[in-house]
Formats: C-alpha cells, structure tokens, sequence
C-alpha cells in the first residue's frame, strides 16, 4: 500500500521541482526594444491565391486558427511541465531502470499492436508482435528485457487503431491538434481512444489476474510513468527548429508519415 | 647504382608513409557529399565525460514582440562552465544555427572538454536572435550583426562572471559564425572588453555574399535544369517516401536518416540541390520573421498585420521560399539601410560583410587561427588563396570534409583544439 502512495507522490514531487523553464536574466536597454522602424520596401512579395509552390505541403487543416492555439497551449505546457519532469525523471532514475520500464510499456503496448494487425488481416505482423509477446514476457523477465529485438527477423511492428482504420479506406479528416499530445487528425484521434481502451482492458484483465480489486491509484501511477517514459524518449521539442513556419511542417511530417505508415 | 638508390630512399621513406596511412583520413572525398552527410557516428570524435550544458536566456525589457513570435521572445543560449578558475570561449553559430543545434552542442563539448568555460550562441541570423535581441531585426548586413553579438556577449560576460571566476576570454564559431568572430575581434581590439587570448575560424566564408549567391545558383535552372526546385524537392520527398516503405525500421532517428541518404544514391546535383534547399529554408525563415518585426510589408500585406499566434503562415512560407539572397539584398537589406543612411548602396554592403575588409588586421593578428578545407564548397579557387595568403601557418586546411562535413571528425577536433589551446589544469 505505501509503495502505491509513494510512486504517484514522488512522481508529483518530481514534476514540481523540473516546473521551471531555463534562467532568465533581465536586461534593459533602450537602444534595443525594435520599435518597427518606419521603413517600408517598395518590392512587395505577398501571398498569391493558389500559389503552385510548396502545393504539396498543404493539409486539410479547416480548423487552422484553434489547432495553431492549441499547438502553442502544448509547447508551453511541454516546456514547463512534461520537458522538465522528463529531465528530472532521467536526472533521477538511473538509466538502466529507465531502459527496464521503457521495455515494459512497450511489452504491454504489443497486445494492442497484435489485436491491429488482426483486424488489418496482416497475419505475417501479427505473428511478430505475438512472438515477441511471447519472448519478452518470459525470457525478458515480464517485459524488462527486449530480447525480442536482439533477432533481426522479430523487429518492433507500429500498428494503431488510426493505422487500422486507415487501412479499411477512412481518410484524415480534418487535421487536429490534440490537447497535450499533438499532432494527430480526426480519424487518429479517434483512433487514439481506441488504443486507449484496449489498453484500458488489457490492464484491468491484468490486474484482475494479480487479485487486484482497485487498482485506480496503480492506473494513475502508471499514466504518469507513461508520460515520464514516452517524453523522456522523444527526441522532438517545441520551437527547436528555429523556422516561424514548424507548425506547417510538423502538420505535413505527421500527415505523411501516418499515409506512409499506414501503407506499410 | 639508380636502382640501389631509390630501393634505399623507399625503404627510408616506407615509415613516413605508413604513418601517414594508419592516420586515417577523413573518408569522404565528395564535397558536397561530406557537406551532406557530416561525419557518420561510428567515425567521430568520442567525448569520455560529456557534460550536460544548461540552457539560459536573456530579456530585454519593454522589447516589442509580434504576438506571432511570443514562444521566441527571450533569447536562449547555452553554458557549459568548469567548476575551476578557467577561460572563456565564446561559440557563434552559423547561418540559420541555434545555440544548441547538433555541431554548436558538439563545439560546446569539444571546447569544455580543452577546458574552457563554454558560452554557445545562436546566430544573429537565426529567427530566435532576430526576435529577441537584434538592435535593427534586420539581419545579414555584417557591422549590424556583429554589434549585436558584442552586446549580447557584454550581457553574457557580467552574468557569468558572478558565478564562476573566468581567467580570460577566446572567442569561436563555424561557417558565418566564423566571420562573424573575425569581426568581433577586431572590434574589440578598440573597445577592449574582453581582450580575446585567441580566436579560433572554423570552416569560415570569405565573403557572405559570394558564398550564399554559389548556394543560391544552386537553386537556379543553372545547376536544376528544367526542373524548378518545388518539383526537384517534391521528387526528394517521394524517393525519401519511397526508402521508408520499403525499409526496415522502427524508429526515425539520425541513424536511419543517414541510412537513408546514403542509401539513396543521390547525384552531384542532388547533393547540390539539398544543400541550397536547406541553405533557403534559412534565409527564408529570417526573412519573414524580419518583415514581421518590422512590419516592412515586404511578405506580409498591411491589410494582415497584426499576425497572431491562430494566423496561417502557409501562403507567406510559400512566398519566402522563392526570395534568393540576392532578392533579399536588392529588395529588402540595401533599401532598409538606405533608410538608416541614404549615402549606402550596394557595393559597400558586400564589401563590408566579407574577411577582404579587414585584410591587414588578419594579416598582422597573431591571435586569429584558421581550420577549415580545401574543397569547402562555400569557397571559390580565390578565397581559399585568400585564406592561405593572409593566415599562412595560422591556417590548417584539411583536402577533404567539404563545408563542416569534417568537423566531427578526430583529426579536425584536434587541430581545432591545437590552434585554439588546450588548458593546462
């Protein structure tokens, strides 16, 4: 009971101290607070309608204004809450732990993957992701060891309800921003509820199994964990590309890769 | 007799050789390939105890900042400080380049590890610097960026040396942020403010302007053909989609990319066109984001000021994205700085951004090393003799590793450290 009471607690404790963004100093200088100058250029290169160039980066994207907000609502939050907790998560973990409870998410996040490829028919995925289950879960000591991954021929499938969907011929739709987890469209998003809930079962048929009657303190901590895990292993942050224009590219990256992947 | 002799001479020279052989070479011989693909990580330069550097940032107070741009409104850079007594040095970063882009975090560690306190900056040019601390917002003409960059530093140097004791200072960057250092220097040579002990060029232009026209002609139907550089870079994206549907991959990381631009089989013209590709995303990103500050209805109508955070930027990124350095300089730069001073013109903005302004300083300033390439290809015949003539030994110039493609690479972090000095503890 304590140890239940305790992860969530030092978990917390852990995202209130990374809660700062790096130091500022202040200065002043009133030679340098860029009052637009009066200067106007007398070449003008506005928007042309339809332009031909960098056609192909256009989405379907109609609610542009509120996903460009929300865009902005996560990178703050990324940049306050979940950037320094994920640093102090690796700051204070040691990085084998870390390595061990990354492989355990990803061992319980097979079971999902396997039921996709099912429904896309992908028999030879299917099998794959069962064999590593099945490796993992017992030569891998319940998951803590990818041994799965040290054979070439049983690489790691990527298979999601959006995937599926997909599959079965449903387009985007809209391009959406989800609150806290980005970049996604209408139909993954409703894909990502349904990722969500076959997890939700696979947990609960797991917990039962353990005995456990209430386990919605163990769901808390391991949500947390899972956020902790999933930051501390993207490579991706906020505003790092440097170019006024990463919304556009991030919004053409995500719809590519996601057609892409749903081909593969 | 001849025979003996040379038999003789072989054996006497057969060390040498082979000395030189077991100290491999950078394996790259293509410039633009090198300049493309960098130095592949199972060849470069190992840090034994990397330090985890701290990313800082300073705000100028009452500085106006388009709503568009209030992710961007401090400006970050980043520190690497030694717990002893040691010098600083400060890293400028090339065109486009933040603070902590993939070579200014191996430059912060390179020089953390030779022992001095590291200070990274973006470059004036990048988006975050023009926002959030560039005197005009209007980057690229030379004197400007580097009197912000003197600023900056000054603001720097108060703040750190409250916390660590610093025993000097040296000064570094790559590519533009090279020449930028030259400047630097020699500016400082009146205002001696820092006194810099040694400044160190890597992989610098010799003059901005003739080096962005090469990466821009790149662009142009010279080296493109018929093609114009959306269908060339639309091709691009679909050979990169291509390669990942048939690869076999679990995650996107540098290690696949590389992969897959080595894999990929690209031509000369290839290679030359992603590299003027990635050179015009840059410029276009300071581009607008300079409009923006400015409101200088250069990109964006007045009919659509003022830009907010929920405003589409796709039709201004679809525009900036045709703007050649030389449109920049023509249309937006010499115009702004005739405003500032009607007597400029174009001619005096080229010739004060290139290393040829400063020629008899370099020539007689011991403290200024070179490390770069022969085939750099930000460099014609003539700056490489430029290089050579005015540096002589102060100048180390590797044969191959194209522009920066080298720098990770053993052999050019030790001259880097050499020129520059390692700290004695």
């Amino acid at each position: 009971m304590t140890r239940r009471v305790l992860i969530p607690l030092l978990l917390l404790a852990a995202m209130l101290v990374g809660a700062c963004g790096p130091k500022v100093v202040d200065v002043t200088d009133p030679t340098a607070n860029l009052e637009p100058a009066k200067f106007k250029t007398s070449v003008h290169r506005w928007p042309q309608k339809n332009a031909p160039e960098l056609r192909f980066l256009e989405v379907y994207d109609p609610w542009e204004p509120m996903n460009r907000n929300l865009y902005e609502v996560n990178a703050t939050l990324d940049k306050y809450v979940m950037y320094p907790a994920a640093n102090v998560y690796k700051a204070v973990i040691p990085a084998p732990i870390r390595t061990g409870v990354d492989n355990v998410i990803n061992n319980i996040n097979e079971v999902p993957v396997f039921f996709n490829c099912l429904l896309q028919f992908r028999m030879k995925k299917a099998a794959i992701t069962f064999s590593r289950f099945l490796i993992n879960t017992t030569f891998g000591l319940g998951g803590t060891m990818d041994l799965a991954s040290d054979n070439k021929s049983y690489p790691r499938q990527h298979e999601d309800v959006g995937q599926t969907l997909g599959h079965w011929g449903v387009g985007n739709g809209p391009y959406f921003v989800m609150p806290v987890m980005g970049p996604s469209n209408l139909r993954d998003t409703a894909g990502f509820g349904g990722d969500i809930l076959l997890l939700y079962i696979e947990m609960e048929l797991i917990y039962q199994s353990a005995g456990m009657d209430d386990a919605t303190l163990l769901d808390l901590s391991s949500l947390a964990i899972r956020g902790l895990n999933l930051r501390a292993n993207t490579a991706f942050s906020y505003h790092s590309t440097g170019s006024p224009f990463e919304y556009e590219m991030v919004r053409f990256i995500y719809t590519k890769k996601r057609e892409l992947d749903i081909k593969r | 007799m001849r025979t003996i002799l040379a038999f003789i001479l072989t054996i006497l020279l057969l060390p040498t050789v082979s000395l030189a052989a077991e100290e491999a070479a950078y394996p790259i011989e293509n410039p633009y390939k090198a300049t493309v693909y960098g130095t592949p990580s199972g060849i470069s330069y190992v840090f034994e105890n990397p330090v985890r550097p701290e990313v800082r940032a300073i705000r100028i107070e009452d500085r106006q900042t388009p709503e568009v741009f209030s992710y961007t409104r401090d400006m970050f850079f980043t520190t690497a400080l030694q717990d002893t007594p040691a010098p600083l040095i400060f890293v400028i970063a090339g065109t486009g380049a933040e603070h902590n882009s993939s070579k200014m975090a191996f430059l912060t560690q390179v020089f953390f590890e030779a022992g001095f306190h590291v200070v990274a900056l973006s470059s004036p040019t990048h988006m975050n610097f023009v926002v959030s601390a560039s005197e005009h917002g209007v980057p690229g003409y030379v004197p400007f960026d580097v009197a912000d960059l003197n600023r900056v530093m000054r603001w720097v140097k108060e703040e750190v040396e409250k916390e660590c004791t610093v025993t000097g200072y040296s000064l570094t960057g790559y590519s533009l942020g090279a020449l930028h250092s030259a400047f630097l220097a020699q500016m400082d040579e009146e205002q001696k403010t820092f006194n810099f002990q040694k400044v160190l060029m890597i992989n610098p232009p010799v003059s901005l302007y003739r080096s962005v026209t090469r990466l821009d002609s790149w662009l142009t139907s010279e080296n493109l053909g018929q093609v114009t550089v959306h269908q060339q870079i639309e091709q691009f994206i679909d050979r990169f989609s291509e390669y990942y549907l048939k690869a076999d991959v679990t995650d996107l990381d540098d290690e696949f990319l590389y992969e897959m631009i080595t894999n990929m089989n690209l031509n000369e013209r290839d290679l030359k066109t992603l590299i003027g590709a990635a050179f015009r995303v840059s410029s276009a990103s300071m581009i607008f984001t300079s409009d923006v500050c400015l409101q200088a209805e250069y990109l964006v109508p007045p009919q659509d000021y003022p830009l907010k955070t929920s405003s589409p930027l796709m039709p201004y990124a679809q525009q900036a994205f045709n703007i050649s350095f030389e449109n920049y300089l023509d249309e937006y730069l010499v115009p702004f700085l005739q405003y500032m001073d009607p007597g400029m013109d174009h001619d005096t903005v080229v010739r004060q951004s290139s290393l040829e302004a400063i020629r008899p300083y370099l020539e007689q300033s011991d403290k200024i090393m070179v490390v770069g390439n022969r085939d750099d290809v930000i460099l014609d015949q003539g700056d490489v003799r430029f290089l050579e003539e005015v540096f002589g030994d102060r100048a180390q110039l590797f044969p191959h590793g194209g522009h920066c493609g080298n720098l990770m690479f053993p052999a050019f972090v030790q001259a880097m450290v050499e020129k520059i000095g390692k700290v004695q503890p």
